[in-house]
């Protein structure tokens, strides 16, 4: 899923604070999964907008809405009807969320609520951690299933490299070397040999790296 | 066989802790009771206590005093005593004093619960108790730790009022000891209680200097050594010297005289000394249980029969708690509920009122119509009543406002009958003790149960208590506005109980289920029954267990309700009590068991060591091997000439740090045995602390008599075991803690008492739902002091599985466990549903919140449905996945969020 996380309620603030009418909209995708953008937090940051303009002797009215996904415009249409009678809009969404609204609503002003994180899992409740990096081109069965482009932070493919220490990447003892993993994993499978393979260079013209994207299947396009 | 057995109520003699469960749960299963209590109210020895470990311990009591009293099933009668008892078993005719008056009963039988006393030290002169104001006894010392004690929870000792800084505990006390106090036998609970007191002056004051003298730290229970090892870590001193003096010095201070590990002379002083006094049986009790021709033993207990810890030598007369043995707390309710079980096996409930019959659900009117009651106890200042009355009968939607008189129930369905009200709002102090009766009232008057709310008088403080007074009265009627009734439904219990484990626990809860008239599958892993209890000679009172086995199994063979299913196992388990499905695999056929109750006797296994040439030498035994080896071969040991018996081996370790309870018991009672084959053998028991609790303690003493020679090591200097070849002769050398050197011993053979492990129970939990503790074993009830029921309702446990037992207290359990099952089983119908959470599919992400956070871990994702799925008849209604749902998926009409977000508004006045 894409794992997305709030942003600081003053931040949300500043950007809304001179509306009077303000719509918050959550998306039942992904950051209800985790617990970021669902219904329950539609209502938490509308009661903290509520009580944030009452602290600052302002009067604001905060509408509620959670839509099925934020990222298919069957879904956005849901607030077709209401969301003319509010001067601003704050997505809980990924950042596809405020960008589909702004694309549909253009006369509407549309702010981002979370800030998008990466595409991940969770460990535990309540714990996230980064899967995938979207490059375009998968090679996690390289690698015994792990996958050393999102989780090595050089995103190297011959690792690992001289920063590994002890299990940890040098940048932060808080962050597994993946790549000691990896060799781990595959002594375990018995199949350390495999990494004796040179990995070339990887063409990233299908990563963020080729410029944005679009993906088109030509047997579902009408 | 049923139509055979008499019908009848049962007395129940004594109203503490024993006499207060054996009641309810009697009730529970249809008998009418009478409860008889010398003194003025319920409750035993546990008022004076200031926590129980490791609970408070007025929350756990006070409810079930309630509940004794509520019950119109159990007649309480306090101020009363025993006269004299005729009759036989089925028919006893009891005369009886209540309050001055003399009265007659018929009873089918009879259970003696009247517990225990504390030793009275004045007798003893080395303590110098009363004559040295600092020096008390520990019930003296949890008074004072208790917050709504006399000293208000401060720690003042008696001589000057200040807080002791150095506090001293000495143990064995009126205990171990036929020199001064004749009690021979160890208390059971003195050394967990000291801990408990130094860990709780801890709490209280984190520098207070805390000490415990001690002759072996007896930590043998479930979750115990994982105490004794925090204590330790949050600095409890444990010193291990028998006190022979106290001197009185300066400022009323007391010196310690004590010699050391090391054998030095140390001098120490206190300005606290803490007596932990010793358990002795109530005197009065035994003077009844003499007169009704009930035997007494030597150490001046209730004596009872060989495998059964609760029967007398009289028939249909049982005992159980503090009575028969110093038991704890957790032991007393075990022993509760097995004198229940036995008498299910031959006397027909027989109740003192008529079932209630409860009319059908009206329908609930749209407007609330709010009867505002409370309750103050007769003869306690009433001011706080009157105006909480005043304050409720001026709110919108209340139509009456009243003060209920002692009779709750019957007030309360007056009460609602008159003002035709559809809701309750209840004040009183600690309302929920009285929910019990709220509900039963609303159900009597046709009214669904859950509309009530209530007020908490307790937590109102003397100062301005008018404001929040006001202000919790009108958030609860506030709340009760909102109230919807929340569905119920009837689900049928099916009439059988499923066994896991056919060993010695499993089959002793199949037979006492089956002999209260109720089928029972037993699924058994192996291809024959008896466990591991097919290879131990004799309990530790020396009675057969072979003997004992057989005749069980025999039963279990003979019993037309019992089925057995041998090599077969578990695979699958779904439902809620009364109601559980069960896949059982034997061979290729998977067997379907609908049934209503489950208990996991499952057992456990001795650790295989990998130390001490365990595996390497043909005359190392693991004391399994050598205990059938006793029973098979037991000229085998006609030669030897010594044998060695080593302690703890993996428990009590770092990472199995529990005390496996029964092996020293074990370790002391083979090498008798074994002395009786061969007088000559010179037997050493090599061991940390020697933990022959209650009564086992003779065992030690004869022992000693015999001449066995107990070696004490630390774990540091574990005793080592050589040998040149399989074949040579074993070395061991331990370092002697008296000499102070290593000593070395030629045994012909090792006994190694190794852990007890159940190796089984991740499987077993994973399919049934329930938790393990932190050792591993099925974890109990986080309501406390439950001993066998599991974290899953409907799932009981036995034996071995739930924490390494002997023979006796696992009979005991099982029968427990037995009891708990009838009182599901004995039910034809179970309600669920009530103050439940519920999803509503169409809003579920199945994002797994729910599933992560329940901590009795009930929901589940339902593929079919697409959704999380919490069943109405597991659920505890805590509110935490409501509360966490991040798609609001899940509700509880009880608690709605209209509730939580309105009733404040109503509170401020802004609706």
């Amino acid at each position: 899923m894409i794992v997305a996380e709030q942003k600081p309620i003053k931040e949300v603030w500043e950007m809304v604070k001179d509306y009077e009418k303000v719509l918050v909209i959550g998306c039942k995708g992904c950051v209800t999964v985790c617990n970021v953008g669902g219904a329950k937090e539609v209502g938490v940051l509308a009661s903290l907008l509520r009580i944030a303009a009452n602290k600052n002797g302002k009067t604001m009215e905060v509408g509620e809405a959670t839509l099925e996904r934020q990222c298919d415009p069957e879904y956005i249409e849901e607030v077709r009807d209401i969301i003319g009678e509010y001067d601003a809009v704050v997505s809980i969404a990924c950042g596809v969320g405020p960008q589909f609204l702004s694309e549909r609503y253009p006369q509407s002003r549309i702010f981002p609520g979370l800030n998008t994180k990466f595409m991940g899992g969770a460990i535990e409740h309540g714990v996230w951690s980064e899967r995938c990096a979207g490059c375009g081109t998968c090679v996690v069965h390289y690698f015994g299933g792990l996958c050393p482009i999102a989780r090595c932070s050089k995103s190297l493919l011959n690792g690992p490299c001289g920063g590994s220490s002890g299990g940890k990447c040098e940048i932060s003892k808080e962050v597994d070397c993946i790549w000691d993993l990896i060799v781990r994993k595959l002594m375990e499978q018995g199949r350390l040999d495999e990494l004796r393979q040179f990995r070339p260079p990887k063409d990233w013209t299908t990563a963020r790296d080729g410029g944005p994207r679009t993906m088109i299947r030509e047997e579902l396009v009408k | 066989m049923a139509s055979k057995k008499a019908i009848g109520r049962v007395l129940v003699i004594g109203g503490g802790i024993s006499g207060i469960e054996v009641s309810l749960s009697l009730s529970r299963v249809g008998y009418g009771v009478y409860l008889v209590e010398r003194m003025s109210s319920l409750g035993g020895m546990i008022p004076n206590l200031q926590r129980l470990y490791p609970i408070c311990a007025c929350c756990k009591l006070n409810p079930k005093i309630a509940s004794c009293e509520q019950d119109p099933n159990i007649k309480v009668l306090t101020n009363s005593s025993v006269l004299a008892v005729s009759g036989t078993k089925g028919d006893f005719t009891v005369k009886l004093q209540i309050n001055g008056r003399k009265q007659e009963i018929k009873v089918g039988s009879i259970v003696l619960a009247s517990g225990v006393k504390a030793f009275d030290p004045s007798l003893y002169d080395t303590y110098s108790y009363g004559r040295y104001p600092n020096v008390i006894t520990s019930v003296e010392y949890e008074q004072m730790q208790k917050p709504l004690g006399p000293e208000g929870g401060q720690i003042k000792r008696p001589s000057d009022g200040k807080t002791p800084q150095k506090i001293a505990w000495l143990q064995c006390v009126g205990s171990r000891d036929i020199n001064t106090c004749d009690a021979p036998y160890c208390s059971t609970v003195c050394c967990m209680y000291a801990l408990k007191e130094a860990v709780n002056t801890k709490d209280f004051d984190q520098d207070i200097d805390t000490t415990i003298f001690y002759m072996d730290m007896r930590t043998h229970g479930k979750g115990f050594e994982r105490y004794m090892n925090d204590a330790n870590s949050r600095g409890v001193k444990l010193i291990r010297s028998r006190i022979h003096t106290i001197d009185l010095v300066d400022n009323e201070d007391l010196l310690i005289t004590y010699v050391d590990d090391k054998g030095a002379l140390q001098k120490e002083k206190f300005e606290l000394v803490v007596l932990s006094v010793g358990l002795r049986p109530s005197s009065e009790a035994v003077d009844l249980a003499r007169k009704m021709g009930v035997k007494i033993n030597t150490e001046g207990y209730i004596e009872t029969r060989a495998f059964s810890e609760v029967q007398t030598n009289k028939a249909g007369i049982f005992a159980c708690g503090g009575i028969t043995s110093p038991e704890d707390i957790k032991g007393s309710i075990t022993q509760a509920k097995a004198v229940v079980s036995e008498i299910l096996s031959f006397l027909k409930p027989s109740p003192l009122t008529k079932e209630y019959k409860y009319p059908p659900l009206k329908d609930l009117d749209p407007a609330s119509k709010i009867l505002f009651a409370y309750h103050i106890p007769e003869g306690t200042d009433a001011h706080l009543g009157k105006r909480a009355e005043k304050i409720a009968s001026n709110l919108n939607g209340v139509v009456k406002a009243v003060r209920l008189g002692e009779d709750l129930l019957g007030d309360l369905r007056k009460k609602l009958r008159e003002s035709k009200a559809n809701k309750i709002v209840f004040a009183s102090c600690s309302p929920d003790i009285h929910k019990a009766i709220l509900e039963k009232a609303l159900r009597l008057n046709g009214l669904n149960p859950y509309l009530y709310e209530t007020v908490d008088l307790r937590v109102v403080s003397e100062k301005d208590a008018g404001p929040q007074l006001e202000d919790r009265v009108r958030a609860a009627i506030a709340r009760a506005e909102f109230l919807v009734p929340p569905p119920l439904r009837e689900i049928e219990v099916f009439k059988q109980a499923l066994v896991v484990g056919g060993g010695l626990a499993g089959i002793q809860a199949a037979l006492s289920i089956a002999k209260s008239g109720y089928a029972v599958t037993i699924v058994e892993k192996t291809d024959k029954l008896g466990g591991h209890s097919r290879h131990v000679k004799s309990n530790w009172r020396g009675e057969d267990t072979q003997k004992h086995l057989d005749k069980l199994i025999d039963a279990v063979n003979k019993n037309k309700k019992i089925k057995v299913l041998l090599n077969a196992e578990v695979k699958r388990n779904v439902g809620s009590p009364g109601h559980f499905a069960t896949t059982v695999r034997q061979g290729d056929t998977d067997i379907e068991i609908l049934h209503g109750v489950t208990v996991l006797a499952t057992g456990a296994n001795p650790l295989q060591p990998r130390e001490y040439l365990y595996g390497q030498h043909r005359n190392v035994f693991i004391w399994s091997e050598l205990s059938q080896k006793l029973l098979e071969d037991p000229s085998f040991f006609k030669d030897s000439k010594a044998g060695v018996f080593i302690q703890c081996v993996g428990s009590r370790e770092p990472d199995r740090p529990y005390c496996s309870n029964f092996c020293c018991t074990f370790a002391i009672k083979t090498a008798i045995d074994l002395m009786e084959i061969n007088p000559q053998m010179q037997i050493y028991i090599l061991y940390r602390d020697i933990r022959t609790f209650g009564f086992r303690e003779s065992l030690y003493r004869q022992a000693r008599e015999k001449g066995v020679i107990f070696v004490r090591y630390e774990p540091s200097a574990k005793p080592l075991v050589t040998a040149d070849n399989p074949l040579s002769k074993l070395q061991v050398t331990v370092r002697d803690h008296v000499l102070n050197q290593p000593i070395t011993i030629e045994p012909d053979f090792i006994s190694l008492q190794t852990a007890i492990v159940p190796e089984a129970n991740p499987q077993i939990a994973e399919i049934f739902g329930v938790d393990l503790d932190e050792d591993g074993f099925f974890a109990e009830s986080p309501e406390k002091l439950k001993p066998v029921e599991s974290t899953r309702p409907g799932v009981f446990l036995a034996g071995l599985g739930h924490y390494p037992k002997d023979t006796e207290d696992s009979l005991t359990q099982a029968k427990a466990a037995a009891a708990k099952a009838v009182e599901i089983l004995s039910q034809d119908t179970v309600e669920i549903g009530g103050q439940v959470a519920e999803v509503h599919p169409e809003k579920c992400a199945v994002c797994c919140t729910c599933v992560r956070t329940c901590p009795f871990h009930v929901p589940y994702i339902d593929h079919d449905k697409g959704a999380a799925y919490i069943d109405p008849g597991l659920c505890e209604g805590c509110g935490l996945c409501v509360a966490e749902c991040p798609g609001k998926a899940i509700t509880m009409v009880t608690c709605s969020d209209e509730m939580l977000n309105d009733a404040p508004a109503f509170l401020l006045g802004i609706s």
